[in-house]
């Protein structure tokens, strides 16, 4: 089934379209939004969202960019709205903790009852993760699509909108940054 | 080679995207330097981990559940289309039902009837001034 079909099916609501499209697309988004969140549930509930937007916007979909370059960008702006909510909910983590008694769990969960080797993995990722979520929202977004995804930089440039000078203007800057915050890392022992 | 220039040319040197003198020249570097030879190491690693858990997919029935989720999303609009109608409406009513009672209360009162509520009859009580102090009365 070629592009054009597929559009123009997903536009008059065709289900076996629709199926098609999220058996084609369903693993890369996810692992889009793995790669965003960290979080296995909020990434597969974020991945939902992506195509329930698709299927819902389709109509006013415009055909000068590719179906896999717009389903990418729902994907990465859904994923980043849900880190600015799960950031502004993090002020209200303490309060939660007065008036209930325990918090929203933890993305790493408690870590009790683990393995010793399984354990350490778990902190090694808990800092990268950190390391990565540190860059700024661009720099993390190209990095992320460049790395994981192999997306080329023209395609960055489209999911991002931006040139192909900046992506790989963002792109250099997140791999010294990203480098520089492993090496402070590795002189302490962090990991 | 210099420890910085080692430093800057790493993550390029890791994914082979250096030219084949830079990269035999980190290499060489790699090898007389322990610190830099472990910083290495430890950012493969890293780049591994994170690869490794990007290596994830999705859990089976994924279909089900969009379409599932699509289906009370599509039920929650047609409700709140409805609630975006009906609730200024509703609304709009109580405070207009509020308004008529009030004019209905109001003329329904006895012109009257407000004398006995006359401020002559309240004020001596609340007004503490003219209640007689204790030092009068104890002197009288």
């Amino acid at each position: 089934m070629t592009e054009e079909e597929i559009i123009r099916g997903l536009q008059s609501g065709d289900e076996k379209v629709f199926r098609e499209v999220v058996d084609r697309y369903q693993t890369q988004v996810f692992r889009t939004c793995m790669g965003m969140l960290h979080h296995r549930e909020d990434a597969e509930d974020i991945a939902q969202e992506v195509f329930v937007e698709v299927y819902r916007s389709v109509k006013n979909f415009r055909t000068d960019s590719k179906l896999s370059t717009w389903i990418y960008r729902i994907a990465i702006n859904k994923s980043l709205n849900h880190l600015r909510k799960r950031s502004r909910s993090r002020w209200l983590q303490p309060f939660e903790m007065l008036f209930n008694g325990k918090s929203e769990e933890s993305v790493y969960g408690s870590g009790e009852s683990m393995p010793h080797a399984a354990l350490e993995k778990k902190q090694r990722m808990q800092k990268l993760h950190a390391a990565i979520d540190a860059l700024p929202e661009r720099q993390k977004t190209v990095f992320l699509l460049n790395k994981f995804e192999e997306l080329s930089y023209q395609e960055i440039a489209e999911v991002t909108g931006q040139t192909i000078s900046s992506v790989e203007s963002l792109l250099h800057r997140a791999k010294v940054n990203l480098q520089k915050k492993l090496w402070n890392c590795y002189k302490k022992e962090c990991l | 080679m210099k420890c910085w220039k080692c430093f800057r040319d790493l993550t390029a040197y890791l994914e082979g995207t250096l030219g084949p003198e830079a990269q035999a020249g980190v290499e060489r570097h790699l090898d007389e330097c322990k610190e830099c030879r472990g910083f290495a190491e430890f950012l493969r690693d890293n780049y591994f981990l994170a690869a490794e858990e990007y290596r994830v997919e999705p859990a089976p029935f994924f279909f089900t559940r969009v379409k599932a989720r699509l289906e009370s999303v599509t039920a929650t609009t047609a409700n709140s289309s409805w609630r975006v109608l009906l609730q200024p409406a509703f609304f709009s009513l109580l405070l207009l039902l509020g308004i008529y009672s009030g004019i209905r209360l109001g003329s329904t009162l006895n012109p009257g009837s407000r004398d006995r509520l006359t401020a002559e009859r309240f004020v001596p009580w609340i007004n503490e001034l003219e209640t007689e102090p204790i030092e009068n009365f104890l002197m009288n």
